[in-house]
């Protein structure tokens, strides 16, 4: 017979990690609300860094 | 929507404080506690809901849908940033605007609990907006827009994780939009009794 300890652990452990998950995603979106806007010169300057890094 | 949803849920709440009230003969409170009521607790709540069911499955869906279209995949590899693009946009406005709402909300939620003690409960009404702005006190409001504020960025942020991180197609999309409703009200729920709690104490 199974614990019944093990499928509550199980349960609260994966609502702790999706809670760790989206406490990441929020601190991510956070984040990006105060990042400097890119200028558009140093967007194609990124662009053409990226096209040449994924040709080498 | 939201106005609909606060003149029903003003008009009922004065009704119930009546009748509450007139348990022990206290039925001249029925103002005081409906726009404490209104602006405290059910305002920013049911507002967050009424959003978490509209705005976060938008959210989700439309994000969702570039995430399996693999646009969010094309604009990384175009060094662009989607957490600046998609997201952190519609994060700053849910927070910004929810607020507004909710202070409309507020404002149509009293009308319905004066339409109904003036028409059904013989409230003489001039007294009953005065009892009302007399009792409501800054940190009433104060209290309600700050959970507003909050809840608008559960709402926009829940969204947009569901889906981001969505996958398999149109069914994943699907139950990413479910998830986002649902982590959403539960998120709203359980945050507005934390804050509640902080500001009692």
């Amino acid at each position: 017979m199974i614990n019944p300890f093990v499928p509550i652990g199980a349960s609260t452990l994966a609502i702790f990690a999706e809670i760790g998950r989206f406490s990441m995603f929020a601190a991510r979106a956070v984040a990006a609300l105060f990042r400097r806007p890119i200028s558009p010169a140093n967007s194609a300057a990124n662009v053409f860094r990226s096209a040449i890094f994924r040709c080498r | 929507m939201i106005g609909l949803t606060a003149v029903f849920i003003g008009a009922a709440l004065a009704l119930n404080i009546y009748v509450g009230g007139a348990r022990f003969n206290a039925e001249s409170f029925v103002p005081n506690i409906v726009v404490l009521g209104i602006t405290r607790e059910l305002g920013p709540v049911l507002a967050g809901l009424m959003l978490a069911g509209r705005v976060s499955a938008g959210i989700a869906a439309e994000i969702g849908t570039m995430r399996v279209t693999e646009q969010i995949d094309a604009m990384t590899t175009l060094s662009t940033d989607p957490f600046k693009f998609l997201i952190a946009p519609r994060v700053l406005a849910a927070v910004l605007t929810l607020p507004v709402l909710v202070a409309v909300a507020d404002i149509i939620g009293v009308m319905g609990g004066y339409l109904v003690a003036v028409n059904s409960l013989d409230f003489n009404g001039a007294t009953y907006l005065r009892n009302t702005f007399n009792f409501l006190e800054t940190q009433d409001v104060v209290l309600g827009l700050t959970k507003a504020a909050v809840f608008g960025f559960i709402i926009a942020v829940m969204g947009a994780y569901q889906g981001y991180n969505s996958s398999g197609g149109a069914l994943g999309v699907g139950r990413a939009t479910t998830n986002a409703v649902v982590g959403a009200i539960v998120l709203i729920l359980a945050v507005n009794y934390l804050i509640t709690a902080f500001f009692v104490e």
